[in-house]
């Protein structure tokens, strides 16, 4: 009985739209090469509107017309095959480049058929043992030509003699510098990794050992992410032993006892905002895919979703705010690239690790339909609460009573352990509640913040002038440092 | 026509109901056209009207829900065209409100009921039915089909239609939004599986509990589906598995758990332990303990240990609220061996797989040739390592699931060639291979080439001594040719050798001066600028002078 859905008749019944998301933004479908499996591993941006995709079974297929309104007219090239699970993918000068389990590989065509002749190895400096884990993120180039990549633990929380640099993030140069700069040790699980607009470097690390929650952590050179597995290595060259924190222990306390530890930059409450983080992207559009330019997307795996981030500096450090955005893709998101014309390209699988959305694969673009949601903006940490603006003005009469908010805070167990259930709950009060004079802004003022912990904000009752409420009500920030 | 067309067809069927013989599949197709040709509204103004009649609520059940949800409520159709069943359901159960906005609004998209999945729409009634319609007709629902719940009054009926719960209405509900606002009845079986579930993989040759628990483990990994499960282990022999979690117990009472395995292991229940399988045998007689447990929060700790031959675990808890749930993934699954997935180079090509090869490293590169021979190259050691005929590679075990493991070469007749670095300097011929690589000649690998025949030339460096390698297929399907070149720039010449092992770890018998046998193969040498030879019986060398300039070195392999 799905077909009657479909017929104009039921329009009298309003539109079938039961998602708020289809409002503001159009999520559509790919389609795929017939007979292939293209579990997404990562997605690149080429000349001429093409963009290519890698797969985990190690292919890249160039899609032509992913821009086209009829996306039924797709044309796939296959590019390469045979490639070990490329997990980041760049256009440069006429080559793709992959970071992928192995290595960094530069492709090129270069008699022009559409199908790499050359694959040249760029680096291989790390090992690997044939650890099914031993996964390798990899960015695009820097300004200084340097590809970022972060090296999964040897299984979720070993590092094998034989694969050295695991639970590092080493800089690689593709222009010929110096070939291996290490950068970050502490990493366990990455799901992803990108830039922030100013440039930054930042990746995901999934929850578990010495990961109470999954976050988005900031690549910091020199700092430590947080896990100490890969800390045997540093002797190979030479570096100074990393922060072994103490186990059970808080972030702060050994922040503090230790400043080369880089607190999560933002927490994703386990199961609250996603369950395993991936990609990092942010919105490059200047505008045209919402009013969100500058903040931070990520990816998700196990909810197919993408989140939305809002990062700020705080005594030398990055922390902030997050806020579920978007949802109902088909499969677990792995890469999210933002394309030309503000078309935002993600794909996915659902391969070992099970997702929502019931394809086992997909490769999906996103454009906003120009309609603004009413959501929060963006959230900033105050030495007394937080400031949060918003995208359209709000009933001052409602946003101006502290009893329109609830508030919640916690932190986790920072421990060897797999995971960490929310522990030291907190209550902070919020006792005024002023609204700017545009409606667009209120300083809430909150008395019990506690340094390092997840603030959770729910604003259900908050609405706008035009009497909406917001899209998402929940929004979480992690405060490492209260502002002076 | 609408109009007439939709009451008669709608009596007809009625009528059909009543006739046993009607399949219920020609029923579905025949509501599908109904709904496909009428507008809906229509229909429904038709049915809600006049023909209802002295017992209100099962009249009107009659007429308006019978034809999908059948006259017993068991719900019509087949397969994918399956309407969902009333009968018993955990969707008219408990809290009244849930089914009152199904009636009134209509449901679309993918439900879930009694643990069935269905996927076809409900359409709203609210627009079509009185207060009064609908009081009756749910109760009528809620209190037959094995349903024994209360009845719903008129004015429950008003209060929900005063709700503007769906932010879409008059729309139909998303099925997902609605069970958020108003649960089902019970807790749904996933409710009872195990929460926050990691595993934790051991590696050893464990006969006993106290083994497995004296040892580490060497991997923990988050099974979101809450099931136990052998499938994520990686190995079959030798190993063990420990699971924690916890279970949301529904209510105070005595639960039983039933622990089978092949070979031993534990349960604990909130740190103490219940049942306990120390020994070296098969299923077929699970270990059962009832206990008292408290409503909320259960830890629970399952240990397993696996010695060799067949491997199985399976849980099950049973007791209040909780009907023999399986705390483990089903049998066939958890044994669900990879599918087959074999790689073939398209006619005239070659193919090529990297992952995890056995019997090459982990950067082993795999290639297919369609002439029926194959080769694994070390990117790790720079050395052709093994050569095989017949099929290539089956990529089903890296293509699902985690893909953990090294995979053997599928076809015949492999041969390993060399393992190590293949080019070493030596103070004399007579000194042991090296088995670690010295700075001056550190391998790098450099890539390939792919020809139009998409088959690799690699190129990689030894210290600054520069080589391409190319092996092409014979047209025979038996064969492989061997070429190399080696650039000896200004910067790395000496008046040293340079040695190249082509073979290694079996006997070589040379049968003339650059013919050999090895495993069973003839390898060939025909062009090297100084000649080959075999040394320890195993071994056999090539020198290359490393004279400035390029040399070049021809091997052939062939199987008889």
């Amino acid at each position: 009985m799905k077909t009657f859905l479909t017929i104009s008749t039921l329009a009298t019944l309003a539109t079938l739209a039961d998602e708020r998301q289809a409002k503001f933004y159009l999520r559509e479908e790919i389609p795929m090469p017939e007979g292939e499996v293209l579990e997404l591993g990562s997605i690149a941006i080429m000349p001429d509107k093409k963009v290519a995709v890698s797969s985990r079974r190690g292919d890249i297929w160039v899609c032509e017309g992913a821009y086209e309104a009829d996306l039924s007219k797709v044309k796939w090239t296959l590019f390469a095959r045979g490639l070990h699970e490329p997990l980041g993918m760049f256009y440069r000068e006429g080559s793709l480049y992959t970071t992928s389990r192995p290595e960094i590989t530069k492709m090129t065509d270069t008699d022009g058929n559409g199908r790499a002749d050359i694959f040249e190895t760029v680096t291989q400096f790390w090992g690997i043992d044939g650890n099914y884990h031993e996964y390798n993120f990899g960015t695009d180039p820097d300004k200084d030509g340097n590809v970022w990549v972060v090296q999964c633990l040897t299984g979720s929380g070993g590092a094998s003699a034989k694969s050295p640099w695991r639970g590092w993030c080493f800089r690689y140069n593709i222009n010929g510098g110096k070939e291996a700069i290490p950068t970050c040790p502490g990493i366990r699980s990455p799901g992803g990794i990108g830039f922030n607009q100013a440039g930054d470097a930042f990746y995901t690390d999934n929850q578990g050992l010495w990961n109470g929650s999954s976050s988005l952590k900031w690549l910091k050179p020199g700092g430590f992410m947080g896990n100490p597995t890969g800390n045997t290595y540093a002797p190979l060259l030479d570096l100074e032993e990393p922060p072994n924190p103490e186990s059970g222990s808080r972030m702060v306390t050994e922040v503090d006892k230790d400043p080369r530890i880089v607190p999560p930059a933002i927490i994703l409450p386990h199961g609250k905002v996603g369950q395993s983080p991936t990609a990092v992207i942010y919105d490059s559009t200047e505008g045209k895919f919402g009013p969100f330019q500058g903040q931070v997307l990520i990816g998700e795996q196990t909810h197919s979703q993408v989140q939305r981030a809002y990062l700020e500096k705080v005594k030398g450090g990055y922390q902030g705010a997050v806020w579920k955005y978007l949802e109902d893709f088909r499969c677990g998101i792995i890469p999210a690239r933002m394309g030309e014309d503000a078309t935002l390209f993600v794909g996915g699988s659902n391969r070992g690790w099970a997702a929502r959305g019931g394809k086992n694969f997909t490769f999906e673009r996103v454009r906003w339909t120009g309609k603004t949601p009413f959501e929060m903006h963006e959230m900033h940490a105050k030495k007394d609460g937080f400031v949060i603006t918003f995208t359209e003005p709000v009933d001052k009469k409602i946003a101006s009573d502290p009893k329109s908010y609830t508030a919640a805070a916690w932190t986790y167990r920072y421990h060897k352990g797999y995971g960490s259930p929310e522990v030291d709950q907190a209550t902070p009060v919020i006792e005024k509640a002023s609204v700017s004079s545009d409606g667009k802004a209120v300083y809430l003022h909150v008395k019990g913040l506690v340094r390092g912990h997840v603030h959770h904000f729910n604003l259900n009752d908050v609405k706008s002038v035009s009497g909406d409420t917001l899209w998402h009500p929940d929004v979480y920030y992690t405060l490492n440092e209260i502002p002076d | 026509m609408l109009g007439r067309g939709g009451k008669s067809n709608f009596l007809n069927l009625e009528k059909k109901m009543s006739d046993t013989t009607l399949k219920y599949v020609l029923l579905t197709k025949f509501m599908k056209q109904l709904f496909a040709l009428a507008p809906l509204g229509i229909t429904l103004t038709l049915l809600g009207t006049s023909l209802l009649s002295a017992q209100p609520g099962e009249q009107s059940y009659k007429l308006l829900c019978a034809a999908c949800h059948g006259p017993d409520g068991k719900g019509v159709g087949e397969g994918a065209n399956k309407f969902p069943p009333l009968y018993k359901s955990d969707w008219v159960k408990g809290d009244a409100r849930r089914i009152i906005q199904v009636v009134l609004h209509g449901l679309s998209g993918e439900i879930t009921v009694n643990g069935k999945s269905y996927n076809l729409a409900m359409p709203p009634h609210g627009g079509s039915m009185k207060d009064e319609d609908i009081a009756n007709v749910i109760t009528y629902v809620r209190s037959s089909f094995g349903n024994k719940e209360s009845a719903v009054t008129v004015a429950m009926v008003k209060e929900q239609r005063a709700q503007k719960d769906n932010p879409e209405a008059p729309a139909m509900w998303n099925p997902k939004k609605l069970v958020k606002k108003y649960p089902l009845w019970g807790k749904p079986k996933d409710q009872l599986l195990i929460k926050d579930l990691l595993s934790y993989i051991h590696h050893g040759k464990f006969k006993t509990l106290s083994q497995l628990r004296a040892s580490k483990p060497k991997n923990a990994e988050e099974e979101k589906a809450g099931l136990i499960s052998l499938k994520h282990a990686d190995r079959k022999e030798h190993f063990g598995l420990v699971w924690t979690g916890w279970l949301d117990v529904p209510q105070n009472g005595n639960y039983e758990f039933s622990y089978d395995t092949d070979d031993g292991g534990a349960v604990s229940i909130n740190g103490k332990e219940i049942i306990k399988r120390d020994r070296i045998g098969g299923v077929g007689k699970p270990s059962k303990k009832k206990i008292a447990l408290k409503k909320g929060r259960a830890e629970i700790k399952i240990e397993y240990f696996e010695y060799t031959g067949q491997e199985e675990v399976s849980l099950v808890w049973n007791g209040p609220g909780v009907k023999k749930v399986s705390l483990s993934e089903s049998k066939q699954k958890q044994k669900a061996s990879n599918p087959v997935i074999l790689l073939t180079a398209p006619e005239g090509e070659a193919t090529i797989y990297r992952n995890f090869i056995e019997g090459t490293d982990p950067r082993g590169i795999g290639v297919g040739y369609s002439e029926g021979v194959n080769l694994a190259f070390s990117g790790d050691s720079m050395s052709l390592d093994m050569i095989w005929t017949g099929d290539f590679i089956d990529a089903g075990r890296h293509w699902t699931n985690r893909g953990q493991g090294f995979q053997p070469p599928a076809g015949d007749d492999l041969i390993i060639v060399n393992r190590g670095f293949a080019f070493a300097k030596l103070d004399s011929q007579t000194e042991a291979w090296p088995k670690e690589a010295g700075e001056e000649l550190k391998p790098r690998f450099k890539g390939y080439q792919l020809n139009k025949q998409q088959q690799p030339t690699f190129g990689y460096l030894y210290g600054g001594v520069q080589m391409t390698d190319q092996p092409i297929p014979g047209s025979d399907g038996k064969s492989f040719t061997r070429n190399l070149t080696i650039n000896v720039p200004e910067s790395a010449k000496s008046d040293d050798a340079l040695y190249f092992r082509a073979l290694s770890g079996a006997a070589v018998t040379a049968t003339a001066e650059r013919d050999f046998t090895f495993e069973g193969i003839k390898v060939s040498v025909p062009g090297s600028v100084l000649p080959p030879f075999v040394r320890g019986g195993n071994e056999l060398i090539i020198p290359i002078p490393l004279k400035a300039g390029t040399h070049t070195v021809q091997l052939t392999y062939s199987w008889n």
